[in-house]
């Protein structure tokens, strides 16, 4: 088959234009399947990065998702309560989130929940489990800073639609067929787990976490800069260490480091890795790791009180 | 440089601008130069060694040659078994140097790259030394001249889209290729690119999805359910096909940008009707090779050594093949790594390759009786699930960290309890779509060829939007990671 050299380049012309047309329309599809999400992962990161107007903001990873009910923080402290936790993240996705919203909106509180490792993970280790929010990278600056962290070619990758919404249709369409399955829109991003702890089936920890892991060293940056921003915003930032079933938490080199930034910028923290209200009481936990519906209400009222006294003491102070 | 990431599609590109660029009588210092780099962005250090026994086999070549020409003939044994040995030195250095405190990757040159830290191996030198052996036998045998332009020679072991993982050329195929290098014409270059597509859908839609799940069973088997262990079996069989000829896919269209026809490595060997069938569809390059270089010769050997008709009651001709087969199926176990599985993964093929061999006979009076062609459907319909079964039986040795896990998967598998694990939904729904898709793309290959074109219409806007599509679920559902290859670690 002999083809004419102006016609090969004309072909090829049309198949870069098919390209880039699929790709505008995977961008279009896509964006309006996140502006039709009701519950689910993407309503949640959606409504946290450019509609919520709360009072009280909670992050973190799954601690901060499934302890934190924003209705007992809400009774206790008269304010609206919005919980942006995240399962399975780190750093890195709550310093995006967090950056993004506070540019657009700064709450009076944000309630920092920190795993005592939290800072040993590396850019790397965080990046891919990040990718959640790449959806949100084209019109959002430090969603699309953060995920190429720095690299010329991630950058250029994030500004294909295609690439943005990889691996999204299900999560996308979920929503649809099952519904409150990510989290219930009335739980307001609170993920409350049912059930409790067997402890006959779970093996003791006896190992008692004393890390020194070193910590990353960009990690520790983004966390100043989240209190930072915090500061200059007067927002509160209270730093919370979520209790676990068992008391394996000693110290860590992450909690050392977290401890000294939030003295550095007066903000309080909160550390019930060692508080026997909750240690070992099976009916307030869901796993070893996580409170259940009724520890994580108790749990909340309990820090809501504790803001409570902060907020009280910082008010006597300024006056 | 991992095919699958973008830095290997700059390379080859601008590989190609200054291969197109250069006169055609110093191309292949070009894709020499390439090869070069690209081996060099693993273990720079594991370039020198590969040179060296490029070297080596070079001079092996041209005295063979010369040997053979004054009538004073050497034996293409010694160059041989220098080549296993230098392999075998690699492949298994834990076993010959058994010191637990002396290990090369204690040194800092064999720490380049972390990824490949665990493997000593010279990346592809498994592939390379077959390449070589394969090289010198046919020179032995007359069918080729040696190489005498070192150059030349040189690209035939670091043409940079086969090196690493294959397809094991043959001199006859390639050496004639890389002396007259031509440059691709448009259609060669719209079929490369054609394929290159095809071995990324393959590579990151389906194989690197499959491995999320795969993993997430194989890596903790004892908490998996009979169920889900059968399931993560058969999915890996997807997994390993579709990651090994997504990668033959991308080399050889890569090689077709440059002008070159590598060989095909997969014929849609799940569609196989037989073991036998499974092997001649199955990494041809290599399979081929060992019924060439060691079936083959292993069984004239026999032969000439047995003069009985029958040995303790058994026909000689069966004790051939059985034993041939055997011990063909060891050497590609032990190809494949150094470990007991590998071993027992061989050694079941050859086992029930040489029960099917036993009852070809009685197969052949039963479809008499019942009137069944091999080419009828009724035959593969009833063939093609067997063999696809038995090749996934096998597959448990291969997957497992050891014999000891592949006999306790073995064991847990026939309870079939519990239920069937299906991790994050979204990589189980994907994993499925990606398997269903490749499915049905070989179903039509094999059965329907000439039918529902849509990749190889005439129509050429069919064709593109076929590709267009194609490039479009690349996109949307592919793994972009830069997870290795499988077999580049054999």
């Amino acid at each position: 088959m002999h083809i004419l050299p102006y016609k090969k380049i004309f072909l090829v012309l049309i198949f870069g234009a098919m390209i880039i047309l699929m790709d505008i329309l995977t961008g279009m599809t896509g964006s309006s399947l996140l502006s039709l999400q009701r519950d689910g992962r993407y309503h949640k990161i959606g409504y946290t990065l450019d509609k919520c107007k709360e009072d009280i903001v909670i992050v973190g990873s799954s601690h901060a998702e499934s302890n934190f009910c924003p209705h007992s923080i809400s009774k206790v402290l008269r304010k609206s309560c919005w919980n942006a936790g995240r399962g399975g993240q780190g750093i890195l996705y709550w310093y995006m989130m967090y950056k993004t919203m506070i540019h657009r909106h700064a709450p009076k509180i944000i309630i920092l929940n920190i795993e005592p490792n939290a800072l040993e993970y590396s850019a790397n280790q965080l990046i891919p489990r990040a990718n959640l929010l790449k959806p949100f990278a084209k019109n959002h600056r430090f969603i699309k800073e953060g995920l190429s962290a720095g690299n010329k070619i991630e950058e250029w990758k994030l500004s294909s639609n295609l690439y943005c919404y990889n691996s999204t249709l299900v999560y996308f369409l979920r929503p649809f067929f099952q519904k409150g399955k990510d989290g219930k829109p009335e739980d307001l991003g609170w993920k409350p787990k049912d059930g409790q702890i067997n402890i006959t089936e779970v093996k003791k920890q006896k190992e008692i976490v004393n890390s020194y892991k070193p910590v990353q060293h960009n990690m520790i940056r983004m966390l100043q800069e989240m209190m930072v921003l915090a500061a200059k915003h007067h927002i509160l930032l209270v730093v919370v260490y979520s209790p676990d079933f068992f008391p394996y938490t000693r110290a860590t080199t992450t909690m050392q480091t977290t401890n000294s930034l939030a003295s550095k910028y007066n903000f309080p923290v909160l550390d019930y890795t060692k508080d026997t209200n909750f240690i070992g009481k099976p009916h307030l936990f869901y796993d070893i790791q996580h409170l259940n519906r009724e520890g994580a209400i108790l749990f909340s009222r309990d820090i809501a009180e504790k803001v409570k006294v902060i907020m009280l003491s910082t008010q006597s102070n300024i006056q | 440089m991992v095919f699958n990431s973008l830095n290997y599609l700059l390379f080859v590109l601008l590989s190609w601008l200054a291969f197109n660029a250069f006169p055609q009588n110093i191309r292949w210092a070009v894709l020499l130069v390439s090869g070069i780099l690209f081996y060099l962005s693993f273990v720079p250090v594991f370039a020198l060694l590969i040179l060296l026994l490029g070297g080596m086999n070079y001079r092996f070549g041209l005295i063979l040659e010369r040997k053979k020409l004054s009538g004073k003939p050497v034996s293409v044994a010694w160059f041989v078994a220098f080549n296993v040995a230098f392999l075998a030195l690699f492949k298994y250095f834990d076993y010959l140097v058994p010191v637990t405190d002396f290990s090369l990757l204690n040194w800092r040159i064999f720490q380049t790259f972390p990824e490949i830290n665990h493997w000593i191996i010279p990346i592809g030198l498994s592939y390379i030394s077959f390449t070589l052996i394969s090289y010198l036998i046919e020179i032995n045998r007359g069918k080729i001249q040696a190489e005498r332009n070192a150059g030349v020679f040189a690209v035939y072991l670091f043409f940079f889209p086969k090196v690493a993982q294959g397809p094991i050329e043959r001199p006859q195929n390639l050496l004639p290729q890389l002396r007259h290098l031509k440059t691709a014409g448009y259609l060669m270059i719209v079929e490369g690119l054609k394929l290159i597509v095809w071995g990324y859908f393959k590579k990151l839609v389906v194989a690197d999805r499959l491995a999320i799940y795969v993993d997430a069973v194989y890596n903790n088997y004892s908490n998996h359910s009979g169920l889900t262990l059968a399931f993560a079996t058969v999915l890996y069989a997807f997994q390993l096909y579709a990651d090994f000829s997504g990668y033959t896919d991308i080399a050889i269209g890569t090689a077709k940008l440059f002008g070159i026809d590598l060989t095909q490595n997969f014929k849609r060997p799940y569609l196989s009707t037989s073991l036998k069938d499974f092997w001649s569809r199955w990494h041809i390059t290599f399979s081929s090779w060992l019924r060439d270089y060691l079936f083959l010769p292993l069984a004239l050997y026999f032969s000439r050594k047995m003069k009985k008709n029958r040995y303790a009651g058994v026909a000689t001709e069966l004790i051939i093949y059985t034993a041939a087969t055997l011990i063909t199926f060891v050497i590609c176990g032990l190809w494949h790594g150094e470990t007991l599985n590998y071993l027992a993964w061989g050694l079941l093929f050859g086992i029930m390759l040489s029960i099917a061999n036993k009852m070809e006979k009685s197969n052949k009076m039963i479809r008499k009786k019942l009137h069944l062609k091999k080419e009828s459907g009724i035959y593969k319909l009833i063939h093609i699930p067997i063999t696809f079964l038995l090749v996934v039986f096998t597959f448990v040795f291969f997957r497992s960290p050891s014999l000891d896990g592949a006999l306790d998967i073995l064991n847990r598998i026939p309870s079939v309890q519990g239920s069937l694990f299906t991790g994050e939904p979204d990589i189980f729904i994907y994993s499925l779509l990606g398997i269903f898709l490749l499915i049905v793309f070989d179903l039509k290959q094999e059965f329907f060829e000439n039918r529902f074109r849509l990749f190889e219409s005439k129509k050429i806007a069919i064709s593109m939007v076929s590709y267009a599509l194609l490039i479009g679920l690349i996109g949307l559902f592919g793994v972009f990671d830069g997870g290795q290859f499988i077999y580049f670690q054999f």
